[in-house]
């Protein structure tokens, strides 16, 4: 019973960060319709921009906001940048998200060649470890669980109640529609690359300080779990995507405590594979059913 | 009634919803052989759900479509076409990267030497049942005025053009039923009466057709009988002469 | 020449016989049917990997330091004919689960999310295929030729690879200029037209998926023989990306032009990078690659996307029958 409890806390720690960083994924899908397969590249960076604060001496959680920021600003310069352009000039979309595994590879690969092959830390102390029942917490698992639950929330306040998540919303549902109701659907669009970015960013950080350790290419490889989390819960809900983060991180870690902990990933992605299978459209549908799936 | 006097098609208590929306809610009728039918209805109507169950590119939730006697409702569309059932799209349908000529021998029915194996082993026997569909293609682009553009990439045609190698492309089929979905949508004036001239045509040589246009008047001059479609039902059948005097198909059109 | 520069003569031109197969599966899949394979370097691995299986004999010799399954030691070219039949059965098999019922972006994801799920398992289950560590020791078909010297016994598996890049090339013309290739074109180009002409497109891209995976399979095959060893690292996901280079770089469902985009990007950058003035640390180096593959592909999408040698246009000389084709048939139906 212990062992449960203590996975299901492993769980929801993973499923925190899985959480902050899916509904970036997909916010941003779901408004753009486009597969950002660069997220991870922009998670990184963010963690890296993080490091080099942090070294300098400031706090983590600090460097954690400027990181945020840093993500937002990279991923809506992405964006207008290099997607935009491309996509005014007429690739399609299966075109699309092969550019943007260039540009996540191309950032990787520069990245890695600044700052080498090595594994990096955060100066970031794990903090008192606290004691519910059986569940064994560090204060800085707990700071991430509290983050994830304040941003997931600002978003999910954000896009029912304020006028820019309606206009996302919109602009997510019917861009033609929307832009014809006189909302600003460039300035939507660059919005949601921002949100996603500053997620981004706030979720490559927690997932570094959780992994101790962390490279060049660190990110990149979390993004196959993020598409997971995503597309499980219904790609393009960012309700969604924190249910999918839930299942995910929590399965894995249960699945690995009483199963087999090398194949925690592959129990993952087999819960994906066979959720797409008998449900394309993702767990959660309901929460996803306004939105026309693209094409 | 002879098997001749029989209807090609019969369509019974077709059904679509799409979300709690009732696309085409219980629509039957029939389309008489050799007949040019018009299926009319204002936008919304369900007209290109209706040709999208005959063809098989959707799949109804009730109903029954009979071709020829025998039932295809809930066929996929490569079988129901593999029946002798053609269709053109709203937007005109081509393969864009490849040329026109190329784009009528894909209307030939699938045959033998499209497998594998022949195209590995057996070249000149293929190669020359495909001179034989070269010289039916090029003889149909005569026909359609398109021989200039036989190499031409389908992509690069006007809408018109476009229209005519998909027509052309349904001709190649030989089909036993051929389904029109607003075969003017993106036509330009130069092109439209060609069309239309073509579809007379077709009727002419004894093709079963079912069509689907908006402009009212060129319904009426091609097409009998019509069916008047408003809010996935049918609310008339016969002749365009009768639709028009039907108050309730003069209510569920704004404009005549 | 000396020894060291025909070894690396050698190695080049197998490089690039490798390369071109694998190009020609993927662009067969990809280029010619329009399918994302993102898991494409699957199906190399999984011929390397056999064909190390079914020619390094049991698991126990050598002292038993490595552990794979099957362990036999049949002769040329059984291992590498066995690589390519398990190469077109796992594509089918993972071909029926992903390519029927999936939306066209949520099949790349899964293919991706596949691709990595077998890294995973392979490097976790070391009976497998000796996880992480990989498979060494596999044994080179002309190592079995006593006569020759060792130069002699690399160019005969030279000459190996550059036959099966005959046949395979010879294979994709006759493919590609043919009904059949019309028909994967016409699935590329319209599905919902092609299947509106009575052409299953599922099942034209099932086709195209397990002959394109025994092409990749055949690669690995090959690839592997002559390295000597395989292992994990050498079939990450993003290599399929560089394949994906290839095709796109080349020329899609061109023949040719894959083959000189494959020999550019796969073997080309790799050698180019090593002559640039940046010292010679292994890693950038390693990152410069992908650099420039990751700008090529971006370059040739914008400005070129139809690559260097694009496909070609299919021109027909047979002229018109004598009379214009007269009555398109009275409703006589198509049998």
């Amino acid at each position: 019973m212990a062992e449960l409890i203590s996975a299901v806390g492993f769980g929801v720690v993973t499923a925190a960060i899985l959480a902050i960083s899916a509904v970036g994924f997909t916010l941003q899908f779901s408004v753009t319709n486009v597969f950002n397969l660069a997220y991870g590249s922009v998670m990184t960076i963010s963690g890296f921009v993080a490091y080099w604060l942090n070294s300098s001496g400031l706090d983590i959680w600090l460097a954690m906001a400027v990181a945020a920021l840093a993500g937002g600003v990279l991923s809506v310069a992405i964006n207008e940048v290099i997607y935009e352009p491309f996509i005014r000039h007429g690739v399609n979309l299966f075109g699309m998200v092969i550019i943007t595994i260039s540009v996540g590879l191309i950032c990787d690969h520069a990245l890695q060649a600044i700052v080498g092959p090595s594994f990096f830390s955060y100066n970031a102390p794990a903090g008192k470890a606290l004691h519910f029942a059986d569940l064994v917490l560090t204060r800085q698992e707990l700071a991430i669980i509290a983050i994830a639950l304040v941003v997931t929330s600002l978003v999910q306040v954000a896009l029912q109640f304020t006028r820019l998540g309606r206009a996302m919303r919109g602009v997510s549902v019917n861009p033609s529609l929307a832009r014809a109701c006189g909302v600003p659907t460039r300035q939507v669009i660059a919005l949601a690359w921002f949100l996603s970015g500053v997620l981004a960013g706030i979720g490559g950080v927690a997932l570094f300080l959780d992994i101790s350790t962390f490279t060049a290419t660190t990110g990149s490889e979390f993004l196959i779990v993020i598409i997971a989390a995503a597309v499980l819960g219904g790609i393009g809900s960012p309700r969604g995507a924190v249910l999918g983060a839930l299942v995910v991180g929590i399965v894995t870690e249960v699945g690995a405590a009483y199963w087999n902990a090398e194949l925690k990933d592959v129990l993952a992605f087999s819960v994906l594979i066979l959720v797409l299978l008998v449900r394309p459209q993702g767990l959660f549908a309901q929460l996803a059913i306004e939105r026309a799936v693209a094409r | 009634m002879t098997a001749q006097d029989e209807p090609l098609v019969v369509v019974e208590g077709l059904a679509k919803s799409y979300g709690g929306v009732r696309a085409v809610d219980g629509v039957s009728f029939a389309i008489p052989r050799g007949s040019l039918t018009g299926m009319i209805g204002p936008n919304g109507a369900g007209k290109s759900t209706v040709l999208g169950m005959i063809a098989g590119a959707i799949r109804p939730d009730r109903g029954s479509i009979v071709l020829d006697g025998r039932e295809i409702a809930g066929l996929p569309s490569h079988r129901v076409a593999r029946l002798g059932v053609i269709r053109t799209f709203q937007a005109a349908s081509v393969f864009p990267r490849m040329t026109v000529l190329e784009n009528l021998l894909l209307g030939v029915p699938p045959w033998w030497g499209e497998g594998i194996a022949p195209a590995l082993f057996a070249r000149p026997r293929w190669r020359s049942q495909e001179r034989e569909q070269v010289q039916r293609a090029r003889g149909l682009l005569d026909r359609l005025g398109l021989s200039s553009m036989a190499d031409t990439y389908a992509g690069q045609l006007s809408g018109g053009q476009k229209r005519l190698v998909e027509i052309g492309r349904a001709m190649m089929a030989r089909p036993k039923l051929l389904l029109l979905d607003e075969p003017m949508a993106g036509v330009s004036r130069t092109l439209a009466p060609a069309i239309e001239a073509l579809v007379a045509e077709l009727r002419q040589d004894g093709m079963t057709v079912l069509l689907i246009e908006h402009e009212l008047a060129l319904v009426e001059r091609l097409c009998s009988p019509v069916v008047v479609l408003a809010q996935g039902r049918v609310l008339h059948r016969g002749e365009m002469a009768e639709a028009r005097a039907n108050p309730e198909v003069r209510r569920a059109y704004l404009v005549g | 020449m000396s020894a060291a520069t025909q070894y690396y003569l050698a190695t080049i031109l197998v490089y690039i016989a490798v390369n071109a197969i694998a190009a020609w599966g993927l662009d067969l899949q990809f280029g010619v049917t329009g399918v994302l394979n993102f898991a494409f370097v699957l199906f190399q691995a999984a011929g390397a990997y056999v064909a190390a299986m079914l020619s390094l004999g049991p698991s126990s010799a050598d002292g038993g330091f490595q552990r794979y399954l099957i362990g036999v030691h049949l002769p040329f070219p059984l291992p590498i004919l066995g690589a390519m039949l398990f190469g077109g059965v796992l594509s089918g098999l993972i071909g029926l689960i992903t390519l029927r019922r999936l939306r066209s972006d949520y099949q790349a994801m899964v293919m991706l999310v596949v691709s990595v799920v077998a890294t995973v398992v392979v490097e976790s289950v070391i009976s497998l295929a000796n996880g992480s560590a990989g498979l060494s020791l596999i044994p080179n078909p002309a190592d079995g030729l006593n006569g020759l010297t060792r130069q002699a016994q690399t160019w005969v598996f030279v000459a190996i690879c550059a036959v099966c890049t005959l046949i395979v090339g010879i294979l994709m013309y006759a493919l590609l200029y043919s009904p059949y290739g019309r028909v994967l074109r016409g699935t590329r180009e319209n599905e919902a037209a092609i299947e509106a002409m009575g052409r299953n497109a599922t099942a034209a891209r099932m086709q195209v998926f397990v002959l394109g995976g025994a092409l990749g399979a055949l690669s690995g095959a090959l690839l592997a023989e002559f390295i000597g060893a395989w292992a994990p690292s050498d079939w990450l996901y993003p290599e399929t990306f560089v394949f994906f280079t290839a095709v796109i770089v080349g020329g899609r469902g061109s023949v040719l032009g894959v083959a000189v985009g494959s020999a550019l990007v796969c073997v080309g950058v790799q050698q180019a990078v090593q002559y640039l003035p940046i010292g010679s640390d292994p890693t950038v180096l390693a990152s410069l690659e992908w650099i420039i593959t990751g700008l090529l592909t971006m370059l040739f999408l914008w400005a070129r996307p139809q690559g260097l040698l694009p496909e070609r246009r299919r021109r027909f000389t047979e002229t018109a029958t004598q009379p214009a084709e007269g009555s398109p048939g009275a409703g006589g139906g198509t049998g």
